[in-house]
């Protein structure tokens, strides 16, 4: 098989994908074998239910059943219907992870298609869409993994079922109908650079979605998102795949079990998701400071496939984040890292109109960071001792240590979390994990202190640029001198936001210039111009 | 229902990301993960000595979107590839009413170019060139037959589309410092460029 290399110890999507996490009302019960069974059970109904052979009908009624017929009873029109709603999914299925020789399999095809089919049948309002398809497919995936073999349809139509309950809402395009509302929109969309949900005030479900969670970023790394902001990328670009497909195509295809199980264990409302999205930004965030990339290359980034090979670190830092976010108490480095950014405001006020509408946002960031504190996820989930929430297992909190600590590859790392996930799940706190993270303030200290340190050379930078500028318009004769301290300062910079290693000796031929000596530190001048092109 | 379901069973694998794949990047991968939302892509090319930036938007066919985002990807394109299948008449026949959406959404200035994907396949032609010819005089469009899978056209495709939207920006159609119009003027350099830059629509446009 060509599929990417899993081991046997990865957490199994039968275990770790356990249908009582998906299920609302009833999320503390472990799955029970009448669970399953009436899940069989309904699956047949649905498979009958939605196999029509107009040729066998029983009613005879030719005047009504006949293939002409456009009568909404006829069951030839269904019929009709039915076969091209499979030929459109089958379309989709024939694509499926060209990749992976599994899904060449013309079996493994006709179960995605089953299910999928009979997942559109039964939810008029939220039919068959692109994207579906993916999700089922590493369900079934996982599962064959595993080795199960028999009832494989009908626990991958169960799992599927449970999963789409959550993600329905991502796969709605409502407000698709073009032909009611064209007109009413018509002037406005001649506006082109407005952006997409000012045009109406019932965006879609997905856009308001991705837009809450990019504002989310605000408060963990503002400077990213002040980034992609200038750059004017609309987070639903990106956004819109890596929400409907669960990152699917974001992360290493063998890494899906691990986040989803995080995702579906953390909590009912797919909480995490969001989590994972701001942290999956940061981690991108990095490879843009990396090489100061532009429009496009940003874009490509944030749209590649499998753009993260390391799905652990991006799971690291978004239980982090859920941390922070679980324990307001401990927030104190990351109020220094709000007092800096005041500071900044302050300073930034006195800068040209061109900043207004950033300042405006960081404005309104301190009330807003208190709102997302008191919105911040269910009470239960802070109490060590709750038996209502479904995560990490009250036991295993005490083992927490090896998540902490760097572990060296994806799969012991899938070892750990299989172990914990696959124990008892109904008497869990994830909180009480995270409380237990020995590292977790020291980490928190460091990632607000990079922060800063990414703040300061940001805005180091375009102090550096104004003061350029003057310093060109004079005319002084020490301008070389100023030039060359100006240099100094641009390396520190670099240096700051990551783009330059510290190089001492380089600084202390800079301060010890002296104007007679020109021509010897000429190359330093060329160097500081040549950055500055680059820029 | 009908008419939905009809409209769904439209418009797909013409090849639009196989042929962007082939623009930027000059390879054919003949089964192409499905497009979720929308693929980007860029290139840099040469018009009359001056560089231009394409910024290419690959997007889902229109029925998959939600009227939200069609009115999004469309906003400040400077130009659409508008792709049907040779090989498949329902894709030709459904580019009407794709056409109609697109005129209505887009810049009224937007440089349209009608794209018969899949020309190596001529066994299994189905829409004959003069068809989609006529199509395209009809409705004021620039019309060529490309193969992604053999490279033919791909480049003169776009890159004629580029010049047209060139050729608008020099007579004063499109004004490059207003960005509403997908254009965006490069940093003056030694070297000064013309971004184009079609924000959140297509240069190139899905058919349906």
């Amino acid at each position: 098989m060509t599929s990417p290399s899993i081991t046997n110890d990865r957490p199994s999507v039968n275990q770790t994908l356990p249908l009582s996490t998906l299920n609302e009302e009833n999320n503390n019960q472990p799955v029970s074998t009448d669970e399953v069974e009436t899940n069989d059970l309904l699956y047949e109904k649905l498979v009958r239910e939605f196999k029509i052979d107009p040729y066998v009908a029983d009613t005879q009624d030719l005047t009504i059943n006949n293939p002409l017929s456009q009568d909404d009873k006829s069951i030839w029109k269904q019929y009709f219907l039915d076969k091209e709603l499979k030929a459109t999914i089958n379309q989709d299925v024939r694509r499926t992870c060209p990749e992976i020789s599994f899904f060449h399999n013309p079996r493994v095809s006709d179960t995605l298609l089953q299910i999928l089919f009979a997942h559109s049948r039964s939810h008029h309002n939220t039919p068959y869409r692109q994207g579906m398809h993916e999700i089922l497919a590493a369900i079934v995936y996982n599962l064959h993994l595993e080795g199960t073999k028999v009832n494989e349809c009908k626990n991958a139509n169960a799992i599927f079922e449970k999963i789409m309950d959550h993600l329905k809402q991502w796969y709605d395009i409502k407000d698709n109908n073009v032909t009611k509302k064209r007109n009413s929109v018509q002037n406005e969309a001649k506006q082109p650079f407005q952006k997409a949900q000012d045009l109406s005030p019932q965006s879609n479900e997905i856009v308001l979605r991705v837009n809450q969670i990019f504002e989310q970023l605000k408060n963990y790394d503002r400077f990213l998102h002040c980034k992609l902001q200038e750059l004017d990328i609309d987070p639903h670009i990106y956004g819109i795949r890596w929400l409907r497909l669960l990152f699917g195509r974001e992360i290493p295809f063998e890494c899906i079990p691990i986040v989803w199980t995080v995702i579906f264990c953390f909590d009912e409302h797919f909480k995490f998701v969001d989590y994972f999205f701001v942290a999956l930004l940061m981690e991108l965030g990095n490879l843009f400071l990396v090489s100061k990339r532009d429009y496009s290359s940003c874009l490509q980034l944030l749209m590649q496939h499998n753009v993260i090979s390391n799905a652990e670190h991006v799971l690291r830092r978004a239980l982090a984040i859920a941390g922070r976010q679980l324990k307001p108490a401990s927030e104190e480095p990351q109020s220094n890292t709000k007092r800096a950014e005041t500071s900044r405001m302050n300073i930034e006020q006195d800068q040209a109109s061109s900043r207004k509408e950033y300042i405006k946002q960081q404005q309104q960031t301190v009330p807003k960071q208190k709102t997302t504190n008191q919105v911040v996820e269910p009470k239960r989930l802070l109490t060590p001792t709750s038996t209502t929430t479904t995560g990490f297992s009250q036991e295993n909190a005490h083992n927490s240590r090896p998540l902490a600590r760097n572990s060296s590859s994806n799969t012991s790392f899938a070892q750990q979390l299989s172990t914990k996930i696959n124990t008892n799940l109904s008497n869990s706190s994830l909180s009480s994990e995270l409380d237990t993270w020995p590292e977790r303030s020291v980490r928190q200290q460091l990632e607000d202190s990079r922060t800063i340190q990414k703040y300061c050379a940001y805005f180091m930078d375009k102090f550096l640029d104004q003061l350029q500028t003057r310093i060109c318009e004079l005319t002084s004769p020490n301008e070389d001198e100023l030039l060359i301290s100006l240099s100094g300062l641009k390396q520190i910079c670099n240096v700051l936001s990551g783009k330059l290693t510290f190089d001492s000796e380089a600084l202390q031929t800079l301060v010890n210039y002296k104007p007679k000596t020109v021509k010897q530190s000429a190359p330093s001048l060329n160097n500081y111009s040549s950055e500055q092109n680059s820029n | 229902m009908l008419e939905k379901a009809t409209d769904r069973s439209y418009g797909m694998c013409v090849g639009k990301s196989c042929l962007l794949l082939q623009f930027t990047d000059k390879r054919f991968q003949p089964v192409h993960d499905l497009t979720i939302g929308v693929e980007f892509g860029a290139r840099m090319i040469t018009i009359d000595g001056k560089q231009i930036k394409l910024q290419i938007w690959d997007t889902v066919n229109i029925i998959e979107m939600s009227f939200n985002l069609c009115i999004s990807y469309y906003r400040g394109a400077a130009g659409a590839l508008l792709v049907y299948d040779i090989t498949q008449r329902h894709t030709f026949n459904h580019l009407t009413s794709w056409l109609e959406d697109a005129r209505q959404h887009s810049n009224s200035n937007m440089v349209i170019m009608l794209i018969g994907n899949k020309c190596d396949l001529f066994a299994r032609r189905e829409v004959q060139k003069e068809e989609g010819e006529a199509f395209a005089r009809e409705h004021g469009l620039i019309f060529m037959e490309t193969s992604a899978k053999t490279a033919a056209n791909v480049e003169e495709a776009f890159i004629n589309t580029a010049r047209e939207i060139y050729g608008k920006i020099q007579e004063g159609v499109f004004d490059p410092t207003n960005e509403v119009n997908g254009i965006k003027i490069g940093p003056q350099h030694a070297n000064p460029r013309t971004g184009e830059r079609p924000s959140s629509s297509a240069e190139k446009g899905g058919c349906c």
